[in-house]
């Protein structure tokens, strides 16, 4: 291919949006409603699967003990611990330190003075372990190992199970919706684009006598196509790196939601989706023209 | 390039070689709904030869102009343009196969919205050829058939004998051996469709092989060049020198 045929395929192509302007604007929101659509699903899908790592980072069993024990049967508690399997750390926190961790979420210190010098709170020994689908394992152990000076052991496997089954669900409604979306832009692509090729259908028709091959005619189109395709892709990435942008900042001004989980930087997630979004974009044009056109080849 | 050609007919003469351009060996076409468009046609078309192919509508002459063009393959036969058998021809090969041909049409087929120059051009262009190129080649073909004052004109300010030379230098301009034209003269009054076909007979002297398709019967009986009748599809007559036959 020569650089002037190139040449000729962008001329061309503008000149056929410029000429089927309002189906090519009809094509490039339907595109642009698909991607944005389909970048949104992405941001849903990577801030839950990034929210679930987090908590599976905490994700922790709670070793509560009993008064009974020595401090001398807390360190070898706290060493056997340390030995088992999928155990990633053990921490040992005082009653003191829990009650004041828990006072800092309940209203400070007028909190943790109203127990007086009497602490309800036990002594606990907080087992990390190396993954989510371990944890069962993990209590098993601890359970078999010793039930001396355990009070009582909590998990937090409950929570993991539902946010892997809340970002399953998520992941196939994503994959669905973009699916269909893509469906109905390359349907529209390829209506416009037969549009197009109708009106030329008289000078497709004389190429193919002089001897155009079938890539010189099919050039102005396919080159129409990616370029509906990255505008298409361009504007919701626009709108979506400003929204989320906003989003955040919303987010970061309402403490109790920064506390609890962080979401991923703008940054982070158009490095993903701006490559894929035009990818996708210039897919889904090259995809509608080359259909659009293929009938008319055939001279 | 006229000397070229007489010297190339006098070679033919004295060596007594001919140079078949075109063979159509037993061909017949049948289209989808069952009509014979051609039966059982052979021909043999020499290099620089013009040729006739007359006939009443339905007799089967634009099929074979359809079949040279490779627009569509035969139901049987075959046909070997310069040594090659078109009906193999791939997909891909097909436009390169074009490129030996002119082709002219009775409907003239320019675009509406270029200029006589760029009607010629895009010819030019759509084969990838070079702007340099292009500027030498289309003002030449267009002073040879005489349009070199409208060129910057629209198609639909020119007349019908104005279009037909704007279709012809278009088809002639990337130089094909061979020239097939369709009815050339059948949107045209008499003296406009005698200027076309002098033009045409220029440009077979220049050595271009001419296959024209035509019901024009006082050109050909006055013209006496190689005549090929063709009636409901089948070949009736082919003669060197003559005119166009009463019987059909």
């Amino acid at each position: 291919m020569r650089f002037r045929s190139i040449r000729y395929y962008v001329k061309e192509a503008f000149k056929s949006i410029k000429r089927n302007s309002l189906m090519s604007l009809a094509c490039i929101i339907t595109v642009a409603s698909c991607i944005f659509i389909v970048s949104l699903s992405y941001c849903l899908a990577a801030n839950i699967n990034y929210i679930l790592k987090q908590v599976e980072n905490e994700l922790s069993v709670a070793v509560y003990l009993d008064d009974e024990i020595s401090a001398d049967e807390v360190t070898q508690l706290y060493n056997t611990l340390r030995e088992l399997p999928y155990v990633e750390s053990v921490e040992y926190t005082t009653p003191q330190e829990i009650l004041e961790k828990f006072g800092e979420k309940m209203g400070g210190t007028e909190f943790t003075e109203s127990f007086g010098g009497d602490n309800p709170m036990p002594r606990t020994l907080t087992v990390y372990v190396t993954g989510a689908e371990y944890t069962n394992e993990v209590i098993d152990s601890i359970r078999i190992l010793s039930n001396r000076g355990i009070e009582k052991i909590r998990d937090d496997a409950d929570i993991s199970g539902t946010f892997t089954a809340i970002n399953k669900v998520v992941n196939v409604i994503c994959v669905l919706i973009i699916a269909i979306l893509a469906v109905i832009s390359v349907v529209l692509i390829t209506n416009t684009i037969k549009l197009t090729v109708n009106s030329r259908k008289n000078e497709i028709n004389i190429m193919k006598y002089v001897g155009a091959t079938d890539w010189f005619i099919r050039g102005p189109f396919v080159v129409e196509g990616i370029l509906i395709g990255l505008i298409g892709a361009i504007i919701p990435l626009i709108i979506f790196y400003l929204s989320y942008g906003a989003l955040l900042e919303a987010a970061s001004k309402v403490p109790l939601i920064m506390d609890l989980v962080e979401l991923l930087s703008a940054a982070s997630v158009f490095v993903v989706l701006s490559p894929v979004s035009i990818l996708m974009g210039v897919l889904l044009g090259v995809l509608g023209s080359v259909t659009s056109i293929r009938r008319h080849l055939k001279v | 390039m006229i000397l070229l050609q007489k010297c190339s007919k006098l070679l033919t003469v004295f060596t007594g070689r001919k140079i078949v351009l075109i063979n159509v060996n037993s061909v017949t076409k049948i289209y989808e709904n069952g009509s014979k468009g051609v039966k059982d046609i052979s021909i043999d078309i020499e290099k620089g030869e013009f040729v006739f192919i007359v006939g009443t509508s339905g007799s089967g002459k634009s099929t074979l102009i359809r079949l040279m063009l490779k627009e569509m393959d035969p139901s049987e036969g075959e046909i070997t343009v310069a040594g090659r058998d078109i009906t193999k021809l791939t997909q891909k090969e097909i436009p390169y196969y074009r490129r030996q041909l002119g082709v002219v049409f009775q409907d003239f087929r320019l675009l509406p919205n270029k200029t006589v120059y760029e009607n010629v051009a895009f010819a030019m262009r759509v084969v990838e050829r070079g702007g340099r190129d292009i500027r030498r080649a289309v003002p030449s073909v267009l002073a040879m058939v005489g349009l070199q004052r409208k060129s910057k004109a629209y198609p639909n300010q020119l007349s019908g004998g104005e279009q037909q030379r704007t279709a012809l230098a278009r088809a002639i301009v990337n130089g094909p051996p061979i020239l097939l034209a369709d009815e050339p003269t059948g949107n045209l009054d008499p003296d406009t469709a005698w200027e076309i076909m002098e033009l045409l007979e220029e440009i077979n002297l220049r050595g271009t092989t001419v296959v024209i398709a035509t019901h024009a019967k006082e050109i050909v009986d006055q013209m006496q060049k190689r005549v090929i009748t063709l009636k409901n599809g089948s070949l009736v007559r082919d003669i060197q020198e003559g005119g166009y036959s009463d019987e059909i």
